[in-house]
């Protein structure tokens, strides 16, 4: 009885306290079993993050600091004194300085102009510019190619003798490849803020210039700074632009890989590894702690979001300006089912399925095939993984939850070569012998796209009204009905939202799994890259165009199936 | 300044929010404007204030038509129902704002920025952001913004109800006195007949874009003139009646004979009678005849509301709201029966509409 009286007290003064961990009306076999299964889940969840986002990079961390006599800086020592390296890490800082800065400017303009104003054209121009999320990150590039390459078209009308490849093209190609996430993020900053704020400034006399100025750009501030760290760390980190449209202009991404893959050179590649990391930890940090601590989007009553009408001076521009960009990403992403069929890029443009033949080299298109398990493998596993770690993390919060947290997170900082790198170097001796199996390339893509998995996760339980699993309890269900009955149909959105996540980074990308796909194991997306770098950009396109296909497919297969709502696009 | 409203028109798409009204607000008159929500309340406020453009009808300000006017040049200050406090700014730096953007000289900000802290009672809390303020100071830094810059209307658009019953009560005659003391011409908007009732000069009661009633408080409450205006300010008893002698002000409610004022309707004309809780008495059974109806009935429910007691008395299976002293309330039983008298002149006769008459 004192028990009995006792639990709804305790609920009520601890509203955010956990069926699990509070003592329940009675304990019955059953939820002392449940109990010890979450405590159990807990453990296995922090070995599997030690295992597979700690070990690696700790593994890279060694590599790079071991000499024939134990701990030695040499290799560090000899990375600072080589001109032709250190050149490399401010030409890899100076693009994604550049690349961030022209991302963040075009990202603000187009948010603005969706949220804020009237313009006419709004829902295309944020349909444009979210395709970049769902594509192969280096289509773009593909695309760039195709226009200002060396066989380009414009180059050919032109008879121009230069070329994009190099720093313009890289900047380029990041700008239009990382648009959607500077976007989405300004867009919800930008779309949160009481419109009445605007209209307070205009009523004590402020115009339109001004409000912009000191109020809502003031209010975006926070939000500018979060994606312009986000951002750095995808430009800093992205493998495939530079590869493809770099030309001799080496980053330290591109630079891994051809230390490891092209001369083995392990302990060179780690050491660049770490010195990679040290920039994109730091904007993380700082995001993560200063920024992010730092909102002023509230809703509050009364509070609302409208858009409001432009004065003819500013509507124009802004109207050319995004609708411009989204034009040109939709040409961009035409040129690619464009080239597919197209005979020869630059030379004979009579149109052909030829390409769709795949007879450039003997996988065929195999590689499409490995990438579908692939993304449905790193999809079930990822989401069921991700979930489970979110009600670890959210509900039942044991002692090493922090942990849990902080290492599901933690990947948003790793390049993918340190992840591909960290994983060669760490699964490639028993107990945990990988390489060579799809298992090394499920597991890089889980735990490195795992950080938005969960918190995806995170804020979907944070949406579930503790009081309705109270609710649930007090009603005389026990905490495992109340999980399965309750909880879990609650999740099916968000569920189907993290396995599209899963899925297509499984199909698109490519810095990570470069480094651990093996022979007769090839994946689309590097295929992708081999038949540009072989000459073939035609069957680049024509691989490119069935990715695409199938990524906006299952998209569009898995809304039409549980409901448009329920799945929405995530991203970092 | 005097506000002129005449024939204003606003639709959004198919719903005409704001339909063809007129109101007249006076030099130094504080109009509330109440209704439920979606009434068009905010919207003809938003005209006001320029936020909006009138598909028909005209705002003027004084004699000038303003319709044309950008929201910035109309000198029209507003406290939001959010309060939309600039959340990157101090208090001062937000009441400042009107007075930077008019580029007064900085001595001029200073002290008038001080004035504006004493007369709403903000002293010591000038560096503070909106989110280390009470919702009460909040509200106050709202309201000092708005007038810092001798705005010659101010619009209030439910500036209290995001604050609890206490300080909603309180800043109510702060927000009155200010208003007084400066003399400005004044539209408080409201869905709170009681907030209404107690602040405003005049009230203006809306209903799907137009004005059902305007007049003083108590105008309002006593001569309610339509079913609406007597059930929405103060709780009415809508008795469905049909006159059976207008001449002697005899009517019949579900076979009961009442006597009203004499000289309403038509013979056979059906009306709605309007009964204040207050204006029925509980009386014993057998008290002396004395002019007043009489009314039997079974007691449901007795609510305790503070200073008296709510009593729900069923007469012919239709619900009566009484309110009755103490006094009144003690030794009554539920499910016993009760009766209750009113005298003729304390019923409101409204032409019966039908709409909410039952």
């Amino acid at each position: 009885m004192d028990e009995a009286s006792g639990a709804p007290r305790s609920s009520l003064t601890s509203p955010s306290a956990v069926p699990a961990s509070r003592p329940s009306l009675q304990r019955s076999p059953l939820q002392q079993t449940w109990l010890q299964l979450t405590a159990a889940v807990a453990v296995a969840i922090l070995l599997l993050l030690l295992a597979f986002v700690v070990w690696p990079v700790l593994r890279v961390l060694a590599t790079s600091l071991a000499g024939p006599e134990g701990l030695t800086l040499a290799h560090y020592a000899e990375f600072f004194s080589s001109w032709r390296l250190v050149r490399i890490l401010v030409q890899s800082l100076l693009v994604a300085v550049v690349s961030t800065v022209i991302t963040v400017a075009v990202a603000l303009v187009l948010a603005y102009a969706v949220t804020r104003t009237d313009i006419p054209g709004k829902r295309f121009v944020s349909l444009m510019s979210l395709l970049p999320l769902i594509s192969p990150p280096f289509l773009v590039s593909l695309a760039f190619i195709l226009l200002l390459g060396r066989n380009g078209v414009i180059t050919q009308a032109l008879h121009l003798d230069w070329s994009i490849y190099g720093f313009t093209g890289i900047v380029v190609s990041q700008v239009f490849t990382f648009l959607p996430q500077a976007y989405l993020l300004l867009a919800n900053v930008l779309g949160n803020i009481d419109v009445s704020l605007e209209e307070a400034a205009e009523n004590l006399g402020a115009g339109p210039l001004t409000t912009l100025r000191r109020v809502t750009l003031s209010l975006a501030r926070p939000g500018l700074a979060s994606a312009a760290l986000i951002v750095f760390i995808l430009c800093m980190t992205d493998f495939g632009n530079p590869i493809l449209i770099g030309g001799r202009y080496n980053v330290l991404a591109t630079e891994i890989y051809a230390q490891v893959i092209g001369m083995s050179n392990f302990a060179a590649g780690a050491t660049m590894s770490v010195v990679l990391i040290v920039p994109c930890l730091v904007a993380y940090l700082v995001n993560a702690s200063w920024v992010g601590t730092r909102s002023y989007v509230t809703v509050s009553a009364g509070a609302r979001a409208a858009a409001r009408p432009m004065p003819p001076a500013l509507r124009w521009p802004l109207f050319v300006l995004s609708g411009g960009v989204g034009l040109f990403i939709a040409v961009i992403y035409a040129l690619i089912p464009l080239g597919s069929v197209v005979r020869h890029w630059g030379g004979d443009w009579s149109l052909s399925l030829d390409h769709y033949a795949f007879a450039s080299s003997a996988e065929g298109a195999w590689p499409i095939w490995n990438s579908v398990r692939l993304a449905a493998l790193a999809g079930t596993i990822g989401t069921v993984v991700a979930l489970v770690t979110a009600y670890v993390v959210e509900r039942t919060r044991p002692p090493g939850r922090r942990a849990i947290e902080a290492l599901s997170l933690l990947p948003v900082a790793l390049p993918g070569t340190v992840i591909g790198l960290g994983y060669i170097l760490a699964f490639n001796v028993p107990p945990l012998l990988l390489t060579g199996t799809i298992w090394i390339l499920v597991t890089s893509v889980v735990f490195w796209k795992f950080p938005v998995a969960v918190l995806a996760g995170i804020n979907a339980l944070k949406q579930i009204d503790p009081a309705i699993e109270e609710a649930a309890i007090s009603l005389g269900a026990g905490t495992v009905r109340t999980f399965a009955r309750v909880v879990l149909p609650l999740l099916t959105g968000t569920a189907f939202s993290i396995f599209v996540y899963f899925f297509i980074n499984g199909m698109v990308t490519v810095s990570a799994v470069i480094f651990l796909i093996y022979p007769g194991f090839n994946l689309g997306s590097v295929a992708i890259l081999n038949q540009v770098e072989n000459g073939y950009p035609g069957v680049a396109c024509a691989l490119g165009t069935i990715i695409l296909a199938i990524v906006i497919g299952s998209v569009l297969l898995l809304r039409a199936l549980v409901g448009g709502d329920r799945v929405a696009v995530l991203k970092l | 300044m005097r506000i002129s409203l005449a024939g204003l028109t606003k639709r959004f798409g198919a719903s005409t929010a704001v339909d063809g009204l007129s109101l007249e607000i006076g030099r130094g008159e504080l109009v509330s404007l109440v209704g439920g929500s979606g009434c068009g309340k905010t919207t003809t406020l938003r005209l006001i204030a320029g936020f909006e453009r009138p598909d028909a009808g005209e705002v003027r300000f004084d004699d000038r038509v303003v319709n044309d006017v950008a929201p910035r040049r109309r000198s029209v200050g507003i406290v939001f129902q959010s309060y939309a406090l600039f959340p990157t700014m101090t208090v001062a730096e937000n009441i400042a704002f009107g007075l930077r953007v008019a580029r007064w000289p900085a001595v001029r900000i200073y002290e008038r920025v001080a004035e504006m802290v004493a007369l709403t009672r903000l002293g010591g809390l000038e560096g503070r952001y909106a989110n280390q303020l009470s919702g009460g100071q909040q509200q106050r830094v709202a309201l000092a913004r708005a007038l810092a810059r001798r705005p010659e209307i101010l619009l209030l658009d439910e500036p209290l109800s995001a604050l609890d019953a206490k300080i909603r009560l309180r800043l109510r005659g702060e927000i009155r006195r200010i208003q007084q003391d400066l003399g400005i011409t004044t539209l408080y908007v409201t869905h709170d007949q009681e907030e209404a009732l107690s602040i405003a000069d005049r009230i203006a009661v809306m209903r799907n874009g137009r004005i059902e009633q305007v007049g003083r408080p108590e105008e309002i409450y006593a001569r309610p003139r339509t079913d609406f205006v007597a059930d929405f300010i103060g709780i009415s008893n809508l008795l469905a009646c049909r006159v059976v002698s207008a001449r002697e002000g005899l009517v019949d409610w579900e076979g009961e004979r009442l006597r009203i004022a004499p000289d309403v309707g038509r013979d056979g004309e059906g009306i709605l009678l309007a009964l204040r809780p207050e204006k029925l008495a509980v009386v014993a059974e057998r008290a002396p005849e004395d002019g007043r109806n009489r009314l039997h009935g079974v007691l449901e429910v007795v609510t305790f509301l503070g200073p008296f007691v709510r009593l729900e008395v069923a007469i012919h299976g239709r619900p009566l709201w009484v309110d009755a002293p103490h006094a009144t309330g003690v030794g009554l039983e539920r499910k016993k029966s009760v009766t209750l008298a009113f005298a003729p002149d304390d019923g409101v006769v409204i032409a019966a509409t039908g709409s909410s008459a039952d």
